[in-house]
């Protein structure tokens, strides 16, 4: 069946904390670093992180109790699609808020909201998502790590790879295989698991990407001892809660929103008669996939669960956010010269950085391989009738 | 979409789709019936955000555009406070204010003006009723579609009624939406006929759709169509607000490159038997491709489009959101 959204228009309450974001970014992110601004909302400042803890713009739809501002979606979304729009420096706390937060108050113990989510909420605690392995990308059930109950403990072993911030995350959320699978099922008998990243037997070694970057890691586990409330939510119920989280990461304004940046340089500096055709198509598609994108979020707050939606946000937000790199920089001139540490031309830096990252926009969150298989399944082909 | 908004698109589509609609004036009558050629009527109190569906639904039943231009004549009427009697159309052209205060100009490819009574047009920000008697039509032609067309031609005409308006060219951007939507609809029905197809159609003792190719194809398809449906109802409920000229023109430029992707993908996954005549695919690709050139084709919207983000001096964050970037 076809998806069917309506466009809506954000509250006025959240429309009237843009300007409130608008002036928090003209002082902390009054200079943008091109190089920062490249990396998006992988960017690391603990800084702007801390400051952004102080303003009231880290967990904000949380409860209070939590150290949360007890704010609606809509006003998160406000903050979030202009903290993105400026390029800002979002990447220490982007996964604790995005997902891990959120998970740990749907699944997590008391005790673990009331240690982990106000340091989140501050802009201290960093989290790292495990999933990816050596032997299993869009194949996730695949997985092989491994976590087995001794007792009252869970010893964990096995090895993650890809994964971001975990050279100096404090905690993992990692989806592990529990027990086996039953009849070739392989989607059963997995769990998440909440991993304190200083325990012992935990070795990380950064990856360094085309980029130049250190955002990836691998991460090793050996006989790692976890206490009991480590389990997330339900033994055995991995699959079902990381399917509702990877959703909740599909259809974002990140998703399209990267490399906004450079778009914008070359809006400031076009020649109208050369390249005012292009931008009014990318303007069109921007304005579109952020229709999609608040409409999406909209059907998430009703409580509704618009996977197919979603994943078209994802797959229209990365060949939108990826293919006018190149196209910008083509029409700024770009000779393709690396850009010199010292004394270099910011939109050059720009430039490089995100054509040098451009790869990485359709791999990460799902690849429009898997996100086109998830939309025709939706759609019931293949005699998958709904 | 507004309970009122399900119930209308309903009565539409049952219209459209009914054995009592065989010819285009049947169509157009049983509309008249249901209130939908005038459904911005005082006391009704109907908005776009009750009425886009019905649009929607004309796209999606291969309906004709004049339909569509009826009610947004209508609303051109409405939103200026005029009060005009009888079936409306709907055009947009080059027209000029003689030094007698009359109009001159042509009108090209004007839909329903076989039972229109008057035609709504605008000139220099003021909206402007002609009477269609008023006027010389050339012979009709057709569009891509085989919808009827005119042009028009106004010869020192004096005008039944004149409004002043804010907007540009409010008849214009209302036709414009309503392309817009029609074009959503009209890759509903595309897609929708592309899934039935491939699950039904077998080779190498697989339906087509259990085939990655054509999974992937598909999906492209529904994004295509979604876009086209999210970026067509923003601009139709942004109708008569500060924001209709920037989400107006963007609709028409997305919209063309859906109606373009739905068209082709739509007959690839058919192979021949699309491109037969017997088979109803082409009635909803070949209304993609007309209406994507009408009140106005692509390049003049792009060209719209480039010349607001010229002066917004490149802000296009603030476009998109809405609120200038500089000025907040």
């Amino acid at each position: 069946m076809l998806p069917s959204l309506d466009p809506i228009d954000l509250p006025a309450d959240a429309e009237a904390l843009r300007t409130e974001v608008r002036a928090f970014l003209d002082t902390h992110w009054r200079r943008p670093d091109p190089r920062l601004q490249a990396q998006s909302w992988q960017a690391i400042d603990r800084d702007f992180s801390r400051a952004l803890g102080r303003a009231g713009y880290i967990g904000m739809t949380w409860p209070k109790a939590y150290g949360g501002g007890d704010r609606s979606a809509f006003e998160r979304y406000v903050v979030i699609e202009e903290l993105l729009a400026a390029g800002a420096p979002v990447g220490a706390h982007w996964i604790a808020d995005r997902q891990s937060g959120p998970l740990l108050l749907r699944h997590g113990t008391e005790a673990q909201k009331r240690t982990i989510l106000p340091g989140i909420c501050a802009g201290e605690t960093v989290f790292c998502i495990g999933m990816s392995e050596p032997g299993s990308g869009s194949d996730l059930a695949s997985l092989r790590t491994r976590a087995e109950r001794r007792g009252d403990r869970w010893v964990l072993n096995g090895q993650k790879v890809w994964t971001t911030n975990a050279a100096f995350a404090d905690w993992m959320i990692a989806l592990v295989r529990t027990s086996e699978p039953v009849g070739g099922r392989k989607h059963v008998g997995l769990s998440q698991l909440l991993v304190n990243m200083r325990a012992p037997g935990i070795t990380v070694r950064p990856i360094q990407d085309m980029a130049g970057h250190r955002h990836f890691n691998e991460v090793f586990f050996q006989d790692v001892a976890l206490p009991a409330d480590a389990l997330l939510g339900r033994e055995g119920g991995g699959w079902a809660q990381v399917t509702a989280e990877l959703a909740l990461e599909r259809s974002g304004p990140e998703r399209f929103l990267t490399s906004l940046p450079l778009l914008t340089e070359l809006a400031e500096r076009a020649d109208p008669a050369a390249d005012g055709t292009y931008l009014a198509e990318r303007l069109a598609d921007l304005i579109t996939l952020r229709t999609l994108s608040t409409a999406v979020a909209g059907e998430l707050v009703a409580g509704r669960d618009p996977v197919v939606a979603a994943a078209i946000v994802k797959d229209l937000g990365a060949t939108f956010e990826q293919g006018l790199i190149l196209d910008a920089a083509d029409r700024l001139g770009w000779d393709g010269r690396r850009a010199m540490a010292s004394d270099n031309d910011p939109t050059e830096a720009l430039i490089e950085g995100l054509v040098l990252s451009a790869p990485s926009f359709s791999l990460r969150g799902g690849t429009p391989e898997i996100l086109r298989g998830i939309i025709a399944k939706g759609l019931g082909t293949g005699g998958r009738r709904a | 979409m507004t309970e009122i908004a399900a119930a209308l698109a309903e009565t539409a589509a049952r219209i459209l789709t009914g054995t009592g609609s065989r010819t285009e004036a049947d169509v157009q009558a049983a509309f008249a019936e249901a209130g939908l050629d005038r459904p911005f009527s005082p006391g009704d109190e109907l908005q776009w955000r009750d009425l886009a569906g019905v649009v929607l639904a004309i796209g999606r039943h291969d309906g004709p555009a004049a339909l569509a231009d009826a009610m947004a004549a209508d609303a051109v009427v409405r939103a200026a406070g005029l009060r005009i009697d009888g079936r409306l159309t709907l055009a947009a052209g080059r027209l000029r204010r003689d030094a007698d205060g009359r109009i001159t100009g042509e009108l090209p490819a004007v839909a329903g003006l076989d039972t229109a009574l008057h035609v709504v047009t605008a000139l220099a920000g003021e909206v402007i009723i002609l009477d269609r008697d008023s006027l010389s039509m050339s012979a009709a032609h057709a569009n891509l579609a085989d919808e009827v067309r005119h042009d028009v031609t106004a010869k020192s005409v004096r005008p039944v009624a004149l409004a002043a308006q804010s907007d540009d060219d409010p008849a214009l951007i209302a036709g414009a939406a309503m392309r817009a939507l029609l074009i959503a609809g009209a890759a509903e029905r595309a897609t929708a006929t592309t899934l039935q197809y491939t699950a039904g159609r077998q080779q190498f003792d697989r339906p087509l759709d259990a085939f990655q190719a054509i999974q992937h194809n598909l999906a492209r398809l529904a994004e295509e169509t979604l876009a086209a449906r999210a970026i067509a109802l923003a601009a139709a409920y942004a109708l008569g607000t500060p924001q209709a000229p920037v989400l107006v023109a963007a609709a028409r430029v997305r919209t063309a490159k859906s109606a373009r992707l739905v068209a082709e993908i739509s007959h690839q996954c058919h192979g021949a038997m699309g491109f037969t005549h017997d088979y109803g695919l082409h009635r909803a690709t070949r209304r993609l491709l007309a209406w994507r050139a009408e009140f106005g084709p692509p390049r003049q919207w792009s060209d719209a489009l480039g010349g607001i983000i010229g002066s917004a001096g490149g802000d296009l964050w603030g476009l998109a959101t809405g609120r200038r970037r500089r000025d907040s």
